[in-house]
């Protein structure tokens, strides 16, 4: 689903300093995965990367079919059409209410039919549990409604890889853990979860496996035995 | 069709949401739009009018002597079927001698000289339009001067040539004047545009991470830049409209944009609009991606 193959990223020019080196890493479909690391780590830049925010400096990555050494600039858009994206910062349309924050991605991918747009709006809103609120604006919210409505809207076009950086930075714990349980239940719907934090509790908590990252370097992987064997009692393997 | 109302509907938000600033820009683009309007409505005047007077003057074409009725009738047939050519009246040399000595106050001109000096004569009236196109005169006239029995072909060279000459400055002025009006209209749409973009900025940042393409973010604001043209022109052609009525009375006979003028001046507008909405957003568009960079760095 996501492949980074010997991955450098700088912001300076092609001799580093790096951001990321080196890094090489495969994410399978309907895996939930969490990159832990500190502060420039590298954690955004690489969900940055997935998404071809940003394009590798050196190194290869292939998300689906789109290979970023050889995706133009015009496919982009597709490429993001297929991921949805969580933002510590939430990034709503002030000025659209819940709903039609949610309901701007389907006309963007070209969904125009009222009652279509109506339905599926509704079914994320009930399960974000922010339909009671759908007609309110994202500033008379709470940190994690807003965030809420965010997953709502990277959720809405059914995407099949969901990508979040620091869903929970601005939350209390009990909120951040609701907002991770709604990752968990969507990725159990089938889709690929990548997941930037630096809450290592949560991360265990939640992942089918843990990436840490350091400096810019894959540091070690983690597989939460609680996680999986939580997992497949409740739910049976889901690859 | 439904995602060209979603573009409309976002359009209208956008100038609902910056009303004050749509409002000033709307009566700047009326303003000028309304100038062009007002040198459009003088020259269509002017043109109808000069068309009517050529068009009642005419030429007259003289026949050789001893060109029979028949040929007379064969060539006032063929020039009436010349495009630019409204009506050609046959005058035989007698009805012409009638009218002279009718003119010279009963004189016999016959018992003067002993003979009727005067040739059957063609008189041909242009089409207005014929007669509004500078020099069509002088060619329609040339171009009969070349048929054989034709003697000589004549009109009223002078005051023709003043009018060309008059018409071909009008149109000059309605050249620049357009094109100056267009200058404006593309600055204040330019910078309106722009800054209602600016105002967007962020939400077509959160538009382009989720996958937005440029011609999704572009489309509202290509619609806003004509939505603005089209009300500021059907605006500017309503004041004219009273500014003619109002004067009416001074001006007896000045008609107002005949229905095609009204359509292509909208239409122009519009396109106009469009033209000037692509050349505001298409920069600042790419100006977005490079800001987030540079945030980035």
């Amino acid at each position: 689903m996501i492949r980074l193959e010997n991955v450098y990223k700088s912001y300076s020019g092609s001799t580093g300093p790096w951001v990321l080196e080196d890094l090489s890493l495969g994410i399978g479909a309907r895996e939930m995965v969490f990159l832990l690391g500190a502060s420039g780590a590298g954690k955004s830049t690489l969900l940055k990367l997935v998404t071809l925010e940003e394009r590798p400096t050196k190194g290869k990555i292939k998300v689906h079919h789109f290979d970023s050494s050889l995706v133009k600039e015009r496919q982009v858009p597709e490429l993001r059409r297929r991921c949805g994206v969580v933002y510590q910062d939430f990034r709503l349309i002030r000025d659209k209410t819940v709903q039609e924050n949610v309901a701007y991605v389907l006309k963007m991918t070209g969904i125009l039919d009222p009652d279509v747009i109506r339905n599926e709006s509704h079914r994320v809103l009930d399960l974000v549990g922010l339909y009671a609120k759908r007609h309110q604006f994202p500033t008379t919210l709470s940190g994690g409604e807003q965030q809420r409505c965010a997953i709502a809207r990277a959720l809405v076009h059914q995407p099949s890889i969901v990508l979040a950086d620091e869903p929970t930075g601005n939350l209390d714990p009990a909120m951040g853990a609701e907002i991770f349980e709604i990752l968990r239940r969507v990725n159990v719907a089938g889709a690929t979860v990548l997941v930037a934090t630096h809450d290592q509790d949560l991360a265990r908590r939640f992942a089918d496996r843990i990436v840490v990252l350091e400096q810019g370097k894959l540091r070690r992987e983690e597989t939460p035995r609680a996680r999986r064997s939580v997992e497949l009692g409740e739910l049976g393997p889901v690859r | 069709m439904q995602q060209f109302r979603f573009f409309l509907t976002e359009a209208w938000e956008y100038l609902w949401r910056g009303r004050g600033t749509s409002l000033a820009s709307i009566v700047a683009l009326s303003a000028v739009l309304f100038l062009f309007a007002l040198v459009l409505l003088v020259t269509h005047n002017v043109v109808a009018w000069s068309g009517q007077l050529s068009a009642r003057e005419g030429i007259t074409v003289f026949l050789a002597d001893g060109v029979s009725d028949l040929r007379a009738r064969e060539l006032q047939e063929l020039f009436a079927g010349f495009g630019e050519v409204g009506e050609v009246r046959f005058v035989s040399r007698e009805e012409a001698l009638l009218s002279l000595e009718q003119d010279l106050g009963g004189l016999s001109v016959n018992d003067a000289l002993g003979e009727n000096p005067l040739p059957n004569t063609l008189v041909v009236s242009l089409t207005s339009a014929a007669a509004a196109q500078p020099g069509a005169t002088q060619r329609l006239a040339a171009e009969m001067l070349n048929y054989d029995d034709v003697e000589d072909a004549v009109f009223g060279d002078e005051w023709i040539d003043a009018l060309d000459q008059g018409l071909r400055r009008l149109r000059v002025a309605n050249l620049a004047v357009g094109f100056l009006s267009a200058l404006a209209v593309g600055l204040v749409l330019f910078t309106t545009l722009k800054l209602v973009f600016l105002g967007r900025r962020e939400t077509i940042r959160i538009l382009k991470v989720v996958g937005a393409t440029n011609r999704f973010i572009r489309s509202p604001f290509l619609v806003l830049g004509a939505l603005q043209c089209l009300l500021s022109g059907g605006l500017a052609l309503l004041l004219l409209f009273g500014a003619r009525a109002a004067l009416s009375s001074w001006l007896p006979g000045f008609a107002y944009l005949p229905p095609s003028q009204i359509a292509l001046f909208l239409l122009g507008s519009v396109v106009f609009g469009l033209i000037a909405a692509l050349l505001a957003i298409e920069p600042a568009l790419h100006g977005v991606e490079q800001d987030r960079q540079e945030v980035v760095r």
